[in-house]
């Protein structure tokens, strides 16, 4: 049973020249105990994505359809009262990106802790503090730092902040948008090991959002690959590791250099524009067809994994 | 030829009060024709390195020379010949501007071209780093982060410059484009016999470069000081100093090989203030011994160039 099912979710905003869709009939799931790397280029719709699933989606953009069902419960239904107080922070977290900006700078950090826990229903500050105190030495800060204001806080520890935050109710679902991107190499690794920490002592979901793929395959135990808004690939990490099949995938996992392994094979991914009728990896595609330039290809399941490409359609050559 | 020669460059600046290096004690030579990489992260102090190297940055102490003459004395020269890339693509451009309108001022200035030979100047430039010469009217905004990186490019090119600084100019990029970007780089330093000095911290990317140009000299910068300086290849298979290690061993754990040999042992520490004696990476390091919170270590050859007490 999954903890989180998207289904068909599609998301616009409304621009000057008329309507653009950010995410495109996305549908995918997590379960419990599950690292979900989503990796994707500037405008893949992965921020967007990740908005959504918290109801943080507001105008110009605006949610046309699809669920957000987590345990069952739509999210995108529930009344917003319902939403803040039983599952924000609660059930689920969102880590945002450039989160290190999101802490308010007249508060101490121990404030942050208080309101968001008085907000869900913790009475006692004492209790907060205790917590707040224990999730702190979780992602190893010292709990002298409850009494810093956030400016007085290196990005990396304003981020470890945020990642506690991010615990104080337990939630089984933490959604972490490009948490390490611009931190130095040390507090990178340190980051990604909190995470996979956590994961394994409870069993915490994670949907981590990178556009760095060897990160994104170093932590997940699921990738989820998007386009021009729309999931191109998504399954288990090892498989589509050693054996992609979107093209896009392909192209993309054979465009970045590694320490070992053979330079010969890397080439880049040729640059182009979204196509916005078809699939959205129409121009940029090696294996292109007629067909993939106005239609939209539907999603296959190959040996268990998702692939939306006429490649590997009931059709194909 | 000699071309750079710096000698215990430093550079210091003041943070609310605190001293701290951006470069302290910076002794290298490059020669003409000769493209080197330079290793470290952000704070490490290579975005001063490059600012110095393209004459951008004052020294607080010590010398820099290019083509043997004190580069304060030299800033004419430097602007034609050092050409700076930027991490930023977009904003390294100028937002009002068109394309056209950001580089033809410098094709006029620099290649004294005239009249109608000017766009065409401007078009095979343009061709040269693979953006259709249409684009040019254009602004900022309406380019792709790969665009706007291949006409920062060209601007830097247009000056007919010997001296490329490329800054971190990929960290940016979508990643399916970045060796596309470092393609164009390289090529363009074996077409034109060019000085590229680039900059990362992204040892896999490095290794890509290294494997283009073949034979690169590296040098690793930690707190502002040059660490270990020698073959590319040498430092990736045999890193000697504690932090080269750890650099190499980060990298190699997220491809899940490598020994963690220092990984292990390394407390985790936050960086912001970095000790203004002794090694910059004694704070951080396993091997910490007295010395090292005293003074920094003489060079050592072991077999390639190394500052750090475990050798000297």
């Amino acid at each position: 049973m999954s903890l989180l099912e998207v289904e068909d979710l599609t998301i616009s905003y409304k621009t000057t020249k008329g309507k653009f869709l950010a995410v495109k009939h996305l549908s995918f799931d997590i379960k419990k105990g599950e690292i979900i790397s989503v990796i994707g280029e500037s405008g893949s719709g992965k921020t967007t994505m990740a908005k959504a699933l918290v109801r943080a989606i507001k105008p110009p953009a605006n949610i046309d359809s699809g669920k957000v069902l987590l345990n069952g419960n739509n999210l995108l239904e529930i009344s917003q009262n319902k939403f803040v107080h039983d599952f924000l922070w609660v059930k689920v977290s969102y880590v945002p990106q450039s989160s290190q900006n999101s802490l308010n700078p007249t508060q101490k950090i121990i404030e942050h802790f208080i309101d968001t826990g008085t907000s869900h229903g913790l009475r006692d500050k004492k209790e907060i503090e205790d917590r707040a105190v224990k999730l702190l030495q979780l992602v190893r800060l010292p709990k002298s730092i409850l009494q810093s204001y956030p400016h007085q806080l290196s990005g990396g520890m304003k981020q470890r902040v945020l990642i506690a935050l991010s615990l104080l109710f337990e939630p089984e679902l933490i959604i972490m948008d490009e948490p390490v991107t611009a931190l130095d190499i040390a507090t990178q690794r340190h980051i990604l090991n909190i995470i996979k920490e956590l994961n394994e002592k409870n069993r915490t979901s994670i949907i981590f959002i990178t556009h760095e793929i060897n990160l994104a395959i170093y932590l997940a135990t699921k990738l989820l690959v998007m386009y021009g808004g729309e999931l191109m690939e998504f399954g288990d990490r090892e498989k589509i590791e050693k054996n992609p099949l979107h093209p896009y995938t392909i192209s993309l996992l054979s465009s970045v250099p590694k320490l070992f392994g053979d330079l010969s094979k890397i080439k880049p991914v040729t640059e182009g524009k979204i196509n916005s009728k078809g699939c959205p990896f129409f121009y940029r595609c090696p294996n292109a067809m007629s067909i993939c330039e106005n239609n939209e290809p539907e999603t296959y399941t190959i040996e268990g994994d998702k692939v939306r490409c006429f490649l590997y359609g009931a059709n194909k050559a | 030829m000699e071309l750079i020669r710096l000698e215990k460059s430093t550079v210091v600046f003041e943070n609310e009060g605190r001293k701290v290096y951006g470069l302290k004690d910076v002794n290298l030579r490059i020669n003409e024709g000769e493209s080197i990489l330079v290793l470290g992260e952000s704070g490490a102090g290579k975005t001063t390195f490059g600012r110095v190297i393209v004459g951008l940055q004052k020294l607080t102490k010590g010398k820099y020379f290019y083509r043997g003459k004190d580069y304060r004395k030299n800033m004419k020269l430097l602007r034609k010949e050092v050409q700076y890339v930027y991490q930023d693509p977009i904003s390294a451009l100028n937002q009002s501007k068109t394309i056209r309108d950001s580089i033809l001022p410098s094709i006029k200035k620099w290649r004294k071209v005239r009249g109608e030979k000017l766009e065409e100047e401007l078009d095979n430039l343009l061709k040269s780093v693979e953006i259709e010469p249409e684009l040019k009217n254009r602004y900022p905004y309406q380019l792709s982060g790969g665009q706007a990186q291949r006409i920062n490019i060209a601007r830097a090119l247009s000056t007919n410059p010997r001296v490329l600084v490329a800054d971190e100019p990929v960290t940016m990029l979508d990643a399916s484009i970045r060796v596309g970007i470092v393609d164009l780089l390289t090529s363009l330093k074996n077409d034109r016999g060019l000085n590229l000095i680039m900059i990362t911290h992204d040892l896999a990317l490095a290794r890509y470069v290294n494997y283009r140009l073949g034979g690169m000299r590296s040098i690793v910068i930690y707190g502002g000081r040059i660490v270990e300086e020698g073959n590319f290849s040498e430092i990736l298979s045999d890193p000697l100093h504690p932090y080269t290690k750890f650099l190499v061993e980060s990298s190699e754990d997220l491809e899940g090989v490598g020994s963690q040999e220092i990984l292990k042992k390394m407390v985790y520490q936050e960086t912001n203030d970095l000790p203004l004696k002794g090694c910059p990476f004694a704070p951080r390091c396993p091997f910490v011994r007295d010395a090292c919170l005293n003074s920094f270590p003489e060079v050592a050859e072991n077999p390639h160039r190394v500052f750090c007490y475990i050798y000297s």
